[in-house]
């Protein structure tokens, strides 16, 4: 016996169209649970990336924070303040300082005997946000005079001796930097001496 | 019952376990059992009621649908019995006691049939033999569509039909469907199946059982009253056709099977196979009108001579009462008659339909309708589905919404915080910067200061220089991180016989003496000049003093006494 061979019938259209609209719906359930669900964890998501990059950001901020503090204790600033207060008398405020320091050294030249002569370079400048400092570096020539009827420690090496101990023990800030002594058997001769002067001044 | 042996074939149990009529229950009373026969075996109806049903040869078990629940009717011309089917378990039987002529009372047929069975099913099929229920042999048209063709025709129609499933020739239905119209005699629309038949003069024939298409409508209406499922109409012939396997005929034999079907008679005419050449229904049987009917069966067999071109070989009766009729009937057919090998009892055609196979069965309830159920049921699941999609993600988003809300206050929270700290941190950045621009020029002013080192050594080189030696020249210049130092310088004027020995004394011993604290200095260069002019050491005499002392001034100038010195310090 063959199979008998049972075959679809024409489905009216109004089933079709019900077929059709219970999967359309059966689907769109699916794909909007989906997509509800998917956008919810999505927005989850993103807000926990945002919290975890807050944190971070507040963490990178504390422990700078706490650098910050532990760098500056009152202590240290205030150990800072008072070392950048005394920087002012350490400086030449300007010309008129410079020049009063020349000729407080001119004096102090006459009891030694010496005979000087100060000659400027190219001043060098650094900036700083407080202050603008300025070296001058200036080269003394300094001739020593023979002198009559004074003491016998009193040659020209202690003479010249005496001088850079004067040039060392300023409270401006004179950095003698360079130091040429010619002699003979004689003694000292004449010495040049390269000093750099210091100036600027510091914010209140 | 007897227990199904792994593999083998289920076993039908014919219990009494519901209510039967009285034209029934002597026959099913007691334990009234199908035995699971070995494979092969043919299984047979044992009822112990004093051998009143005899055993039957029914249909090898194995075709049996695997634990069907399901009310097996007959409506055969007017009378309704009923078999209740709990999964494979015949449970109980029922005849209704008067006749039923008109489809609109077959609801409370229905209704009765299940409360005397007590059957709690919802499926019902119906063995149908019913005046208008006729069969037609129609020519199946020769199939001109290419397997490709034929292939995109079942995918269209199956885009077309919504997921049907595309089991068969679209454009053979759309022939039959056009063939109805002329073959049904009847008004209004047909339901129809179909099946093959046995290709005869080079065509393929069909045989279409037709059946008016609103009393078919009726028929499912009353078993939807009676809450019950119509998953099958199966004409009586089909279950009929089962029977030509088991009729000990040869392989090409042509027989003619004509079973009672109460005032008419189901013919089928085949062979062993299964393949059937025509199947119809003849008014009358053996019983009622027994004239009509040899007028009819002569004519068939006629019929089947002359449009087939064969014998008929053999004539087997299958019913009640045929045993009395053989000889008449083969006197008057000429073909010899037979009793079919096939016991006939009361419920043979309810049960027997249940043997066949859905696959293979004439249906006029389409497939699509069968489906119907399991449709609703996929339906409701995948409603039901949807719906616990549905709330689980709407329960997942509030639940995530409820994160979402924590989330933000502690984002809300934190961006507070955050802002506070970020105040604060460009505060201390800004304090931060002054302080160290401050402490960069205290730095540079204050700690940079250099001491008057140069000062210091020419002070220092007043002890230090040995008294043999005359420094003429000092030279101390920063550079970078560095003293150079530089000094020069001659012998003082001396009576020594070795001014180049005194010389080298003098020298390393102010060499050590810079070498040594406070100053440190690293001699990175110290030549005496009269080690590399003097010769060898000899004793000084007279002569060489005398000469020395009168080159006394001149030595100032003399590079053997002259000496440099070089070195760094920090």
């Amino acid at each position: 016996m063959k199979p008998a061979q049972e075959l679809p019938r024409l489905v009216p259209k109004g089933k079709r169209l019900n077929a059709f609209l219970i999967r359309l719906a059966l689907f769109s359930f699916l794909a909007g649970s989906l997509g509800l669900t998917s956008w919810s964890i999505n927005r989850l998501l993103r807000l926990q990336g945002q919290n975890k990059a807050l944190n971070t950001t507040f963490s990178r901020l504390s422990i700078e924070v706490e650098q910050m503090q532990a760098r500056w204790t009152s202590a240290t600033i205030e150990q800072l303040l008072g070392r950048y207060s005394e920087l002012a008398p350490q400086l030449f405020a300007g010309q008129d300082a410079l020049m009063a320091w020349l000729k407080e050294f001119r004096q102090q030249l006459v009891p030694l005997a010496l005979e000087a002569n100060a000659e400027f370079g190219r001043a060098a400048v650094s900036q700083t946000p407080d202050m603008k400092v300025t070296t001058i570096p200036a080269t003394v020539s300094i001739q020593v005079k023979p002198v009559e009827g004074l003491e016998s420690y009193s040659s020209s090496y202690q003479r010249v001796l005496r001088l850079t101990q004067y040039l060392g023990a300023s409270v401006k800030r004179a950095d003698l930097v360079e130091l040429d002594v010619s002699g003979s058997s004689n003694s000292v001769n004449r010495a040049v001496a390269v000093l750099n002067f210091w100036a600027g001044e510091p914010d209140p | 019952m007897n227990a199904p042996n792994p593999g083998a074939v289920p076993a039908l149990k014919l219990e009494s376990g519901g209510q039967v009529t009285p034209s029934v229950a002597p026959k099913l009373s007691e334990a009234t059992t199908f035995n699971a026969p070995s494979p092969g075996a043919v299984p047979t109806l044992k009822l112990d009621s004093g051998g009143h049903v005899p055993q039957s040869v029914a249909p090898k078990v194995e075709r049996l649908p695997t634990h069907p629940t399901i009310l097996s009717v007959t409506w055969l011309n007017g009378q309704v019995r009923a078999l209740a089917v709990h999964k494979g378990v015949l449970e109980a039987s029922w005849e209704c006691p008067h006749e039923v002529d008109d489809v609109s009372g077959f609801a409370a047929v229905l209704r009765d049939a299940v409360a005397q069975t007590g059957y709690h099913g919802s499926t019902v099929s119906v063995v149908l033999a019913h005046p208008r229920l006729g069969q037609q042999l129609l020519e199946a048209p020769p199939t001109k569509s290419t397997g490709v063709v034929r292939f995109l025709e079942r995918q269209l129609q199956m885009i077309l039909y919504l997921g049907v499933p595309p089991d068969g020739q679209p454009a053979l239905v759309r022939y039959i469907q056009r063939q109805v119209q002329n073959l049904k005699t009847f008004d209004g629309e047909a339901a129809w199946c179909f099946e093959h038949t046995i290709p005869s003069r080079g065509t393929n024939g069909l045989l279409l059982h037709l059946f008016p298409k609103n009393l078919l409508n009726l028929l499912a209406q009353g078993c939807a009253k009676a809450d019950l499922f119509l998953a099958g109409v199966v004409p009586a012939t089909a279950v009929l056709q089962s029977q030509l396997q088991h009729l000990p005929i040869e392989k090409d034999d042509i027989a003619l099977l004509a079973g009672d079907t109460v005032g008419a008679t189901a013919v089928i005419v085949g062979r062993k196979d299964g393949q059937i050449l025509l199947g119809r229904t003849l008014t009358g049987s053996w019983n009622q009108n027994p004239s009509r009917f040899r007028v009819d069966l002569q004519r068939t067999v006629l019929f089947v001579n002359q449009e087939f071109g064969l014998n008929v070989n053999g004539l087997w009766l299958f019913g009640p009462s045929a045993a009395d009729h053989l000889a008449e009937l083969q006197t008057e057919t000429g073909v010899p008659t037979h009793l079919s090998p096939v016991e006939y009892h009361d419920l043979y055609w309810a049960r027997d339909s249940l043997l066949l196979l859905p696959e293979t069965t004439p249906n006029l309830i389409s497939r699509a309708e069968q489906q119907k159920p399991h449709q609703r049921l996929w339906l409701k699941v995948a409603a039901c589905g949807a719906l616990l999609l549905v709330l689980f993600a709407v329960a997942t988003s509030l639940y995530l919404g409820l994160l979402m809300r924590r989330e933000r206050g502690e984002f809300q929270r934190m961006q507070a915080k955050v802002a506070e700290l970020q105040t604060r941190h460009k505060e201390l950045q800004a304090l931060d910067a002054q302080l160290a621009s401050k402490q960069e020029l205290v730095k540079l002013v204050s700690d940079g200061r250099m001491p008057p080192v140069p000062g210091w050594l020419l002070g220092y080189l007043g002890e230090a220089v040995p008294p043999e030696l005359l420094l003429t020249n000092l030279h101390v210049r920063r550079q970078e991180d560095l003293w150079q130092v530089k000094l020069a310088g001659v012998l003082q004027p001396t009576t020594n016989a070795a001014p180049a020995t005194l010389l080298s004394n003098a020298v390393a011993l102010l060499n050590q003496r810079l070498a040594a604290a406070p100053f440190n200095v690293k001699i990175t260069s110290a030549a005496d000049l009269a080690a590399h002019a003097a010769g060898p050491a000899t004793r000084p005499t007279v002569t060489d003093w005398a000469v020395h002392l009168g080159a006394l001034s001149a030595s100032r100038s003399d590079p053997a006494t002259q000496f440099s010195v070089e070195g760094l310090m920090r």
